[in-house]
Formats: structure tokens, sequence, C-alpha cells
């Protein structure tokens, strides 16, 4: 099956003109499969990991939204244990309009502000409501652990 | 009028009539073939051959079954096309025909070079002869007319403001995301 010009223009530009901390590489065999990898942002608790993801785009993209997950083990309010990430755009606000790479820039924005109050992972959520400091601490924990570079 | 399958270069019917391919059925006619073979030796128990025709029995069930585990991955990826297509039926319609028809157009003398379709991210006087809409929400969203169909067929907003099309009509109520309570509290 051809692949839509558009996509063939988005993998051309994230290879040409990559975006600052962040890496999407296509699959030789699936060109609509991407290994993906965000640096935690800086002054969050996910500074100095790497954290990977997976990213298809499915068929009627760009009319629906990529699916992309968490493969690497997160300690974040919006990000549950099977890496399934809360966040609008990837949902009820795609856009067709929008690009892998500006949803890859909504996600490391994600890393560097979790909001407890729209969560996927509730019981990290309610601590990082009630010990902020100590939810923070775990994920930098967890990033040491699981997401050392 | 092109359909999105042919905006979008794919195979014809490839959202609604999905042909999955046919995987072979799992044959347990080896298996049984090799049962017999047990039942109709009496006394074989402590037989060395008759080990190995039942190892090589259950080898064989043991790929029968995997065969039919991968029919079901077939199985079960039909089952969720076809959820996703009976909620798509119930799901909020986008703009009607009409509205699609009644878009107002943008001239080609108009163009620039620089001018891009936000969809396709490709210039639109690359098309010798571009059929280019203007959204009534601002003056500056244009788009290829057959990249914005199919997805105002479905939606009523404007991909780059999210205002609502339709608003001035009949409001509709605006997305709601079940997903998100279906969420799974066993995390950590």
């Amino acid at each position: 099956m051809a692949l839509p010009k558009r996509i063939i223009k988005e993998t051309e530009r994230l290879v040409a003109e990559p975006v600052p901390g962040i890496q999407a590489v296509p699959h030789d065999d699936n060109l609509r499969y991407f290994d993906v990898s965000i640096h935690g942002p800086t002054q969050s608790p996910y500074e100095g990991g790497v954290f990977k993801l997976e990213l298809f785009l499915p068929e009627d993209y760009p009319m629906t939204p990529p699916k992309i997950r968490f493969l690497t083990k997160i300690y974040h309010p919006n990000i549950d244990r099977l890496g399934r990430i809360c966040l609008d755009v990837l949902k009820a606000n795609w856009s067709p309009a929008l690009q892998i790479r500006t949803i890859l820039l909504s996600i490391q924005a994600l890393l560097g502000a979790p909001n407890p109050d729209d969560p996927l992972a509730n019981d990290v959520a309610q601590r990082w409501k009630e010990d902020e400091p100590g939810a923070i601490a775990t994920a930098r924990e967890w990033t040491q652990t699981h997401a050392a570079p | 009028m092109a359909t999105y399958e042919d905006d979008h270069n794919l195979p014809a019917s490839s959202t609604s009539l999905k042909p999955v391919p046919r995987r072979p059925r799992p044959d347990l006619s080896n298996f049984f073939s090799s049962l017999s073979l047990d039942s109709t030796a009496p006394s074989a128990s402590t037989d060395p051959s008759e080990t190995g025709a039942q190892s090589s029995a259950f080898t064989s069930l043991a790929r029968a079954w995997q065969q039919s585990i991968e029919g079901n991955e077939v199985l079960e990826s039909l089952i969720e096309q076809l959820i996703e297509e009976a909620q798509g039926g119930t799901a909020a319609k986008g703009v009607s025909q009409e509205f699609l028809d009644g878009l107002e157009r943008i001239p080609k003398k108009e163009l620039v070079e620089a001018d891009i379709c936000p969809i396709c991210n490709t210039s639109f006087l690359l098309d010798q002869y571009p059929l280019v809409v203007r959204l009534p929400c601002h003056k500056s969203h244009a788009f290829d007319l057959e990249c914005i169909s199919p997805w105002l067929k479905l939606h009523t907003t404007c991909p780059l403001d999210r205002i609502d099309l339709t608003k001035k009509k009949t409001p509709p109520p605006p997305p709601v995301d079940e997903e998100e309570e279906d969420w799974d509290d066993n995390y950590g």
C-alpha cells in the first residue's frame, strides 16, 4: 500500500530537522511504526532519563491520532503502568493539523508539567497531590532505575 | 466526489469491508491419525515407538493451537474494528455535504507558493488545478478541499483553532471522552 505523501514528508523532516531531545525512527519494514525516545526535560524529575516509546500511525492518519505508548517504566500521574498516556490531543482534541513532532513535543511538555487533576494513574496522581515531594522523589528514582541512558 | 480512500491513496473499501487474510484452519488430521495409532496398539504403554508417536501427536496439536491462536488475533482485530465502526456510527457526525459545497473557494491567482495545506503539508500550487477552500472561522484557514472533506465529514471543528463551524445553527454536545474512566487502578 502506498504511504501517504504526508507521512513521507513528516518522516523526512523528523530525520532532517530533529526536535531537540526527541528521536523518532521508522521501522524499515513498517514505515508507520516508529521507535521514539524522549529525553526527560531539565528541571523535571525525569531529567537525565531517556524514555522509549512506540508510535504507530493508523491507516486513517491524519484523520485519527497516532497511537503512542511509553515502553520505559515511568512514574507520572498521566501515564499508567501500561505506558498509556492521558493527553487531550491524543484523543478528543486531536486535529489533522497536528503532526508527529507536535505530539511528541506535547508529551515532552507533559513530562515537565504533570497534571494530577486529570489522572490516568490514580494512585500516582493521589500521591502527587498529597505528598508532592515524595512523589517527585519516586519519579526521580524510577528515572534512574528504568530510564538511564 | 473523491472518496476518503482516494484522497489518501488507500485501497478502496479499506475502511468498510476490510478483507481479513484467511489463515489456514488448524489441521487436526495428523493428530487424530497418530492417536488412532495409539489406541490400536494394545499394551504398548512401554513401547518407546509409541511414546514417539504420542509426542509427535502432541507436537502437531501444539502447532494446531498456535495456528488457531493466530486466527484469534485476526478475529480480535476484526471485532475491534467492528466495535469502532459501530461507535463511530452513533458519534456526532460532521457537517453536511451542502456545508462542504458551500465553503468559500480560493481562486488560484490568490495563492502563493508558500501557502500550504495544514493537513497534507504541501503547497497548494503543487497541484496544477488546486481546489482550495477557506473555513468561515478565519480568513487564513485554507485547506485543500480533498484534505478537509474527510475531516469535516466526521467532525465539525476547524483543525487549526477547533472552532465549531456549525455552532450558529445547532451546537452539538462536546465530545465526551469516556475512555479515561475505564483506567486500571492496579497501577504500581
